[in-house]
This record gives C-alpha cells, sequence and structure tokens, in this order.
C-alpha cells in the first residue's frame, strides 16, 4: 500500500514539475520584454521551488503505517461498536 | 511617447518600429483570476478553522497529513494562477509603423499569431457593452479588412476608442502610401 502511495506521489511531483518548467519556458519564450519575462520567472519558481521542496519534505514525513491504521480503525469503528 | 524598442515578437523585422502594445484589461485578467483568488481565500480560511473545529487534526499522525494537505493545495494554486494569467496575459495586440499583429494565446499549447497590412483595413469599430467596462473604460476594437480574411478583434483591451482612432489614423497612411482607398479594396458586387 505504501509502495502505491510513494508511487502516486512521484507521478504527482514529476507532473508538477514538468508544468512548473513548462511555465518557465513559455513566460521566457514569448514574454515581450526579456527583462520581465526574468522577473516572472524569478518569483513564480522561487514560490514554486519553495512550495514542491516543502511539499516533498512534509509527503516524507508522514508516518502512513500509523495514519493508515487509525484511519482503519476509524471506518471499522462501528462494526466494533456494534460488537458490544 | 513610450519607448518600446525593447518589444520583440516572432517575425519583427529589423526596421520594424513598435508603436503601441496592448493586453487584455487589468480588470479582464483579474476576472479570470477571480475563482482561484476566491478559492485561495476560503483555503487559507479552512487552514485556520479546520484546527478549532477537529483538535484531532493537529495530533500526531494526522497532523503530517494535515499539513501535506495544504502545502498541495497552495502548491496547485499557485500553478493554476500562472497557467490561468499565461492564457489571459499572453494574448497581445502590437501596432507597429507597418502593421497589426495579433497573437492570440488560445490554451496553453496552442498559440496562433496573425497579422494585418494598414492599407487593407476598411472599418474600424469600437464596442464597449455594460455598466463595468463603461465606468473602467475598456472593450473590443473591430476592424475589418476587404476580401475574405477575418474580422481581427482587439479583446476587451483598455481605452478602445483611443485605440479604434489610433488605428483608423494609421490605415488613412498606409492607404496613401499604397495608393488605395477603402472602396477600391472592396471586392466586387
Amino acid at each position: 500500500m505504501i509502495g502505491i502511495i510513494n508511487l502516486l506521489y512521484l507521478i504527482l511531483f514529476l507532473g508538477l514539475t514538468t508544468v512548473g518548467m513548462y511555465v518557465c519556458y513559455h513566460i521566457l519564450r514569448y514574454s515581450l520584454s526579456k527583462g520581465a519575462a526574468f522577473a516572472t520567472v524569478f518569483v513564480f519558481a522561487t514560490v514554486f521551488l519553495f512550495f514542491l521542496a516543502t511539499n516533498a519534505i512534509t509527503f516524507f514525513r508522514i508516518d502512513w503505517t500509523a495514519l493508515l491504521k487509525s484511519s482503519s480503525s476509524f471506518s471499522s469503528f462501528p462494526s466494533t461498536y456494534s460488537g458490544f | 511617447m513610450r519607448n518600446l524598442s525593447f518589444v520583440r515578437f516572432p517575425g519583427k523585422h529589423e526596421e520594424e518600429r513598435v508603436i503601441a502594445v496592448y493586453h487584455r484589461h487589468w480588470f479582464d485578467i483579474f476576472s479570470h483570476l477571480f475563482l482561484s483568488v476566491f478559492l485561495s481565500v476560503i483555503l487559507l480560511g479552512g487552514f485556520l478553522i479546520l484546527p478549532g473545529l477537529f483538535p484531532g487534526i493537529t495530533e500526531s499522525p494526522n497532523v503530517s497529513f494535515f499539513f501535506f494537505l495544504q502545502n498541495s493545495f497552495l502548491l496547485f494554486l499557485w500553478v493554476s494562477l500562472f497557467l490561468i494569467w499565461i492564457d489571459v496575459y499572453f494574448d497581445v495586440w502590437i501596432i507597429t509603423n507597418e502593421r497589426i499583429v495579433n497573437i492570440e494565446q488560445k490554451d496553453l499549447f496552442t498559440r496562433r499569431v496573425s497579422e494585418l497590412r494598414f492599407h487593407t483595413i476598411q472599418d474600424v469599430t469600437s464596442e464597449v457593452n455594460g455598466i463595468l467596462p463603461s465606468i473602467l473604460d475598456f472593450g473590443d476594437v473591430l476592424v475589418q479588412t476587404a476580401g475574405e480574411s477575418p474580422r481581427f478583434i482587439f479583446h476587451n483591451i483598455p481605452n478602445p476608442v483611443g485605440v479604434k482612432d489610433t488605428i483608423m489614423k494609421l490605415a488613412e497612411r498606409g492607404r496613401r502610401h499604397a495608393g488605395t482607398t477603402p472602396e477600391s479594396d472592396a471586392p466586387a458586387a
């Protein structure tokens, strides 16, 4: 299960990185002014890389085993309760 | 007059001089971004309120997952804001001393560049529809050309009446240079 989650996150991470690179390419390639293009890319890339890095850090900090265990015990709560 | 020598676009000639560049009006750009801005406000409000309503999400192991979700939403919002902005802001109309160039960003992977020579212009119309466009002074400028070529439309640009006047003057000059009149350009009935 954790392997699948990691694989899904890898796809998401690569997808976001591709979109981010495309946005930078698009701004640099098609802006009418070079100065404005570099300034815009700087703003976009700084915030984007910050969010992307913190996203990866927070993802790998998640204790998936404990989280899945707690969520599965939560979902089986009614049947446990009816057993009383 | 603004110095626009820094402006570069595909197919620009060596001696071509840029007279004016028009993007969509800021209100039109903002209206496209409104949904994303609105969602980000809701999201930030949710981040502040949710831990109060559900104290369980601030306890381990849920807290890391909650931070991850927060961060993912912000990341998606940041990227979507730029994708929408690219789609809208990169629609541009450039008036040079030779022609009008329209660069239209249809979507992320579709881009159309078309141009119009001044001597082919037959008629120019400006259109301001609605209360907000009237107050903020933005609207469309429609340029009708001779022959079968489609109308050229400047979408939601600022000061449409002024732009129309500029195009009319340049069209008049272009026709004088080409030695034509609007009537002689028109297809025979």
